[in-house]
């Protein structure tokens, strides 16, 4: 399935309330970014194997301006995970699938 | 027929000159001796190597012992700036330089910083890219050993005001780096007169091969070798690179010798690319200021669009010039020179740097000229 893009007016249900029932996971990113389509399929696959335990969502960076900056993303692609509504841990730049799996799993189910 | 291939980032490397190729060709072939054997072919190497090394010491204006050949300015820079913190550690650990250094520099320092105990510290620069001179001499510290200020800026081509800096730091005993890559054939450049104690240069960055450069020592420099062995004073151990080092030499000569004439083309060619752009989109700023940068350097923003997505489009039309960020560890970061000039994120990656070299042509002007409205046009239009 498709990860779902996040818009600047919805951050705050899709993003910061949801994260209060399940860790969300925001890749910021931008459509000419090569590291950005590197790590697309990655997240993809753990939407996929999160199912139920995490939420996997996507900003534009380029269209929501105001969002990267609020949480100063100099970086893309940035990926930051957001837990009752705070952000919790953030990786720059790609990485493995199984060094994400590492991180992400230290915020489920604590 | 092919579209004509317009080679516009000069400051990432240079097309080798053909009289650089035809002097290099007999050390790969013939004159192959080891430059520390005692017979003929060995000889013939070490002289060649002496009158490469007079000559480029000659056109820098200072002695030859002074001029220690490495594998390229990287190289240099770490055998440099390790070799002055170790042999200078005794009087102190603090090290200052500019924000917008070479990303080699950058990582020397958090090098000696995180495996040797050295404190080191950025100076600001103008809206200009202009070293703040006020701030440095204010940094300064008693137990301050090193500052590294680079000559020509990489990205926006601001220059520095080296001697001003040797100036402040001289007095106090400060010895001084400063990186002149990319200055060779952009500007004339004579170390003595900047009273540097330490500095480098690439043999690829004005025609000559990639793989060679040169570690500038001046005597007197307490300087502790990083890979001592019986070659280059000392200061670098291995069998000499006789073939790059004559290359660097020819393409050296010939890059001064141009000097002032790619000055005066550059300066012209550099207006017409700002006004092609302008016309293009209004709205285009140039980062820096051309008073105080180099010609053959320009670095633009261009609003609403991605300098990335840009420098792509270009590609497919046969352009090829750089943008205003960097790719680091899997992710792309916006320029480190832009933003310490106090550009956002999205201006610095909404930048594009096109530098131009001994190639550089009026034709090559004209056809970017030719080009650059349509491919804009386009990634404008799909940057939504």
């Amino acid at each position: 399935m498709a990860i779902k893009e996040v818009a600047s007016a919805e951050f705050e249900t899709e993003v910061i309330t949801e994260s209060n029932t399940h860790p969300v996971v925001v890749d910021f990113w931008a459509p000419w970014c090569g590291p950005c389509r590197m790590i697309s399929p990655i997240i993809e696959e753990l939407d996929n194997e999160y199912d139920g335990k995490m939420v996997f969502t996507k900003v534009n960076t380029d269209e929501n301006q105001d969002i990267a900056s609020r949480y100063n993303v100099m970086s893309i692609p940035t990926l930051i995970l957001f837990k009752g509504g705070e952000v919790k841990d953030t990786v720059i730049g790609v990485k493995s699938k199984a060094a994400l799996k590492k991180m992400f799993d230290e915020h489920i189910g604590d | 027929m092919t579209d004509r291939f317009v080679y516009l980032d000069h400051a990432a490397t240079t097309p080798v000159r053909q009289s650089v190729v035809k002097a290099m060709e007999p050390y790969f072939t013939d004159k192959y001796g080891n430059a520390s054997s005692p017979y003929s072919i060995g000889r013939e190497s070490r002289a060649a190597l002496d009158k490469s090394r007079d000559a480029i010491a000659e056109g820098l204006g200072v002695d030859s012992r002074e001029i220690i050949f490495t594998a390229g300015a990287t190289e240099s820079i770490i055998n440099s700036i390790i070799g002055a913190y170790l042999g200078n550690r005794h009087r102190g650990n603090h090290i200052l330089t500019s924000s917008i250094e070479h990303p080699a520099v950058h990582a020397v320092l958090d090098f000696l910083k995180e495996k040797m105990d050295a404190e080191t510290e950025l100076v600001d620069v103008d809206s200009n890219g202009i070293l703040k001179l006020d701030e440095l001499e204010s940094k300064l510290r008693d137990d301050t050993v090193l500052v590294s200020v680079m000559n020509v800026n990489n990205e926006v081509g601001s220059i520095q005001d080296i001697k001003a800096v040797v100036g402040m730091c001289e007095e106090r005993g400060i010895m001084v780096h400063s990186d002149c890559v990319q200055s060779i054939g952009k500007m004339p450049l004579d170390l003595a007169d900047l009273g540097v104690d330490l500095s480098c240069m690439s043999g690829h960055k004005f025609g000559g091969p990639k793989g060679i450069g040169v570690m500038y020592v001046r005597q007197g420099t307490h300087l502790e070798p990083i890979c001592e062995g019986s070659q280059e004073f000392g200061f670098r151990a291995g069998t000499e690179n006789v073939a790059g080092i004559v290359g660097m030499a020819v393409a050296f000569d010939e890059a001064v010798k141009g000097q002032a004439e790619h000055e005066v083309l550059h300066a012209r060619y550099k207006q017409q690319l700002f006004e092609i752009i302008r016309d293009a989109e209004p709205a285009a700023e140039i980062n820096g200021d051309l008073e105080t940068c180099i010609p053959a350097t320009l670095s633009v923003w261009l609003p609403g669009c991605s300098g990335e997505m840009l420098v792509l489009a270009l590609d497919r039309a046969n352009v090829a010039v750089s943008t205003g960020s960097a790719c680091h560890t899997g992710a792309i970061d916006p320029s480190h020179v832009l933003t310490a000039m106090g550009m956002g994120r999205l201006e610095a990656l909404g930048s594009i740097r096109i530098s131009m070299g001994h190639t550089t042509s009026q034709e090559d002007i004209d056809r970017f000229g030719e080009v650059f409205a349509g491919v804009y046009e386009q990634v404008k239009v799909s940057a939504g």
